[in-house]
């Protein structure tokens, strides 16, 4: 599909997402593809196929992405006026192409996720962003991830209502499946809070002996459980796991995550590392620390 | 079946049904044909016209709509001749002594009256005028007379521009309708108030209402339904967000329907609530219509129109068709286009709905996100003329110009032209509020701004004396009393002395510019250029810093000295 997308082959690209059936596995692929493809093209695309919902989908994570590009990793108020308006623009024209999508084919998840990031963005409100969560099917992983951010009383939402909601994700889910990472993405999202006014006070935060112990109990009911199985999505599971351990600085826990993707054939994925700066950096980084090297 | 004759010249509609008789004597004038200064005559006519019917064994009343105005009874035969015959004497011959009477009982009803959830919508659809007045209060009351009524009542009230209907399948013997010839009335052109469409505004509302112009027609009718269906749904049923969730359609007179969708929300619902009716309507933009819902729809549809006494129920309508110039098809004619409507046709009505809607979201919700724009809350541009500071606020002035009035809330202007004045609210206490065409208002409070006695006066008199409403006086403690902004007296001083410490500043950089320069040309470059004070770079910096001084602190002192003249 890298190859199709590269070579501009809107038929390859298509065949190759009508083989997959995973949300998990079409969302990243939105966002391989949609990353390799300009924007131009994908515009082309849309006009070309306005009932497409793989075409809508690709170009409204586009514009999306580009949109959270314009904002970077700053938040609040450190965004100048111009650079919200763009960053908005690029959501808006986002959000209308996934109503459509959404309208025509109910069933695609991987627009409804990238509703509930348009809706985090816009800040449409918490009550809606429950209702877009509503459309998913239960239990997947990249939906809760973006659900636990929309939480955050950084967009309006509360701890409470984040850690809430994290622990019934991880509680609900069977034995060894993934979705026990979205407690971590929670205290992830908690420590990023934290660490923009008080870093010590942030770190402390993922040192206390509860938040390790919800970690630990998380990851063994998920990642560290004998039933688990490689699934999509579990790359970026055991990274969250990986660099909540790191940040609470308990490196033996974190060293289980990455000697896990290290066994799994050297595997890494941009998230949650793009949290923290260049991820790649920061993945070898934390990796290096938890070795003890 | 609905036989057309004529009597008196009136056209005639005739269509029989069982139980007591219903007749109605229908009017082309409503509340859309007023001006805001005489909202309310037609009503007051209305009532005018019934007073004399005192009670009676029989049921009747008048009703005043947008653009007709119905007098109707249910009773027998013999109560029709009476009833009509009075309403005409009436209207002929006005009983104009009970004028302030009739003009209290208005207001009572209308103090009493029950504000629906699509009444918001029609002023900021159409502004202060036309199709816009439904929504506002009846100002004329205040200021009409009996000869406007008597002008009113031989203008509109005529047998040109009336339509009866009986549900019988003669005409009762002996009636007459003595009516004055006149014309039939077209009905108003529809003004706008939006730039663009879709709009949307925010109120304080828990649920979200819209409103869509669109084509009369049956697949329109069928959409309203199946919208009422969809949100029925999504929003109740399936997200338990809303308890009403309802959809309607009403044609507006001409060849275009209005389609009205409100659902209710809890306080803490209504994101959701506007998220889901967002999605709702774009499920039938894009066609995905469900055959069930067209199917009960049709059903229901047909149904009402196979009911024996369907014609005879819908004689005020066929009247106002007849009226408006508009088709009035047999049950057969709609039972076959209801037939023939399709997904298809379902979904170009859904399109055309979205490209005119218009959307109420709740306080402190927007629309932008689903493609809506704001409706203007302020004008475009402020009146040329002399800016007084408010009492209040210091951000808030009254510009006073000679084409109009303008407050200006920061960027913001709110502007009433006298050339585009609706209305004039003019309280015995000196307050005046001016209201557009466009709806937006400029109310002048004399104890807020601290306007001389001649400024108010010229006010005044450019002010258009036939949109004039003089309004009853205001309780006391309705009138704004300014409350003094303690940094604003020491303001002006502070700005001068402020104006003269950068002048100065801006003069001392001036000379050094000079002198810096001055150097650079004694060192002579054009006969010298291996002079070492010209091979200097930190010469030529110092002379560009302190030119770029000379000017910053020039401007900046311009700057103050000119927001200091414009906020005297």
């Amino acid at each position: 599909m890298r190859e199709a997308a590269q070579a501009r082959d809107w038929p390859g690209v298509e065949a190759g997402f009508g083989g997959l059936t995973d949300a998990a596995t079409q969302l990243k692929a939105v966002k391989v593809v949609g990353g390799l493809l300009d924007r131009g093209f994908l515009e082309e695309i849309l006009a070309a196929n306005p009932v497409s919902a793989l075409a809508g989908t690709l170009l409204a994570w586009r514009l999306s992405d580009d949109g959270w590009k314009i904002i970077g990793r700053e938040w609040g108020r450190s965004v100048t006026h111009t650079r919200f308006a763009g960053f908005h623009d690029n959501l808006n024209r986002a959000e209308q192409i996934l109503v459509d999508v959404t309208a025509r084919e109910p069933g695609c998840t991987s627009a409804w996720i990238e509703r509930l990031n348009t809706a985090r963005g816009l800040n449409l409100g918490q009550a809606e962003a429950r209702r877009r969560y509503a459309k998913i099917e239960p239990q997947c992983y990249p939906a809760q991830h973006a659900m636990t951010r929309q939480l955050s009383p950084k967009w309006n939402g509360s701890y409470e209502a984040m850690h809430t909601f994290a622990a019934r994700c991880a509680t609900a889910s069977p034995p060894g499946s993934i979705n026990g990472a979205v407690v971590a993405a929670a205290h992830l999202e908690h420590w990023q809070v934290l660490h923009r006014d008080n870093r010590t006070a942030a770190t402390a935060y993922l040192k206390q002996p509860d938040v390790g112990q919800e970690l630990r109990s998380a990851a063994e009911h998920s990642l560290l459980n004998p039933a688990f199985r490689p699934v999509p999505g579990w790359v970026a599971a055991a990274g969250t796991f990986a660099m909540a351990f790191s940040l609470a600085e308990d490196y033996a826990a974190a060293a289980h995550h990455f000697n896990a993707l290290l066994v799994g054939g050297n595997l890494a994925d941009e998230a949650p590392w793009n949290y923290l700066g260049d991820p790649a950096t920061v993945f070898v980084d934390h990796r290096d620390r938890a070795f003890g090297r | 079946m609905i036989r057309e004759t004529e009597v008196d010249g009136v056209r005639t509609l005739l269509s029989p049904k069982s139980g007591p008789l219903a007749a109605g004597l229908t009017f082309r004038v409503g509340r859309a044909d007023e001006t805001l200064a005489t909202g309310g005559i037609t009503h007051l006519l209305e009532h005018l016209a019934l007073h004399h019917r005192g009670l009676s064994d029989y049921h009747y009343n008048g009703a005043t709509g947008s653009v007709v105005t119905h007098f109707h009874l249910q009773g027998s035969a013999d109560d029709v001749v009476p009833y009509l015959t009075g309403v005409c004497d009436a209207l002929a011959n006005l009983p104009v002594d009970r004028l302030e009477l009739e003009k209290g009982i208005l207001r009572t009803e209308a103090a009493g009256r029950k504000v629906g959830a699509g009444d918001a919508m029609p002023p900021w659809r159409y502004g202060a005028q036309g199709y816009g007045l439904v929504s506002y209060e009846e100002l004329g009351l205040h200021r009409l007379t009996a000869d406007d009524v008597r002008e009113w009542a031989a203008t509109w009230f005529t047998r040109q521009n009336a339509v009866l209907w009986i549900t019988s399948d003669e005409v009762p013997a002996g009636l007459r309708l003595n009516l004055p010839d006149g014309t039939l009335r077209p009905v108003p052109r529809p003004t706008s108030a939006l730039p663009s469409t879709p709009a949307y505004f925010s109120e304080r509302f828990n649920g979200v209402v819209f409103d869509a112009v669109v084509r009369r027609s049956t697949p329109a009718t069928v959409f309203a339904a199946v919208l009422e269906r969809e949100m029925f749904r999504s929003l109740r049923q399936e997200g338990g967000y809303s308890y009403v969730a309802d959809a309607s359609y009403h044609p507006r007179g001409d060849e275009f329907a209005t389609v009205t969708a409100f659902a209710d929300a809890l306080p803490d619902k209504n994101d959701a609530v506007l998220g889901g009716f967002v999605d709702v309507l774009a499920k039938l933009r894009v066609g995905r219509i469900e055959q069930a819902d067209l199917d009960s729809v049709r059903t229901r549809a047909e149904e009402a129109l196979r009911q024996a006494d369907h014609d005879a129920i819908r004689l005020p309508a066929a009247a106002m068709n007849a009226l408006t110039g508009q088709p009035n098809p047999t049950a057969e004619q709609t039972l076959d286009e209801l037939r023939a409507v399709s997904v298809d046709d379902v979904r170009a009505v859904a399109a055309e709905a979205t490209a005119t809607g218009l959307l109420l979201v709740p306080a402190g919700l927007h629309a932008k996100w689903a493609g809506f724009s704001p409706a203007p809350t302020s004008s475009t541009a402020a009146v040329a003329g002399l800016r007084y500071q408010s009492r209040q606020d210091e951000e808030v002035k009254l510009v006073v110009g000679d084409e109009g009035l303008s407050l200006v809330d920061g960027s913001n202007a709110g502007t009433v032209r006298y050339a585009d004045c609706a209305v004039v609210k003019a309280w015995p206490d000196g307050a005046r509020e001016l209201v557009g065409l466009d709806g937006i208002s400029v109310r002048v409070e004399p104890t807020l701004f601290p306007l001389p006695a001649e400024q108010l006066a010229r006010i005044e008199a450019n002010l258009p004396l036939d949109k004039l409403v003089r309004m009853p006086a205001r309780d006391p403690g309705a009138i704004p009393r300014a409350t003094p902004l303690a940094p604003s007296l020491p303001q002006r001083p502070q700005a001068t002395a402020r104006v003269v410490f950068l002048t100065v500043i801006a003069s001392i950089m001036g000379v050094l510019t000079l002198l810096c320069a001055g150097v650079l040309a004694t060192a002579d470059p054009a006969n010298n250029p291996d002079d070492e004070g010209l091979h200097d770079p930190s010469m030529f910096l110092l002379l560009g810093l302190l030119l770029f001084g000379t000017v910053a602190f020039s401007v900046w002192a311009r700057k103050i000295a000119r927001e200091r003249e414009g906020s005297r």
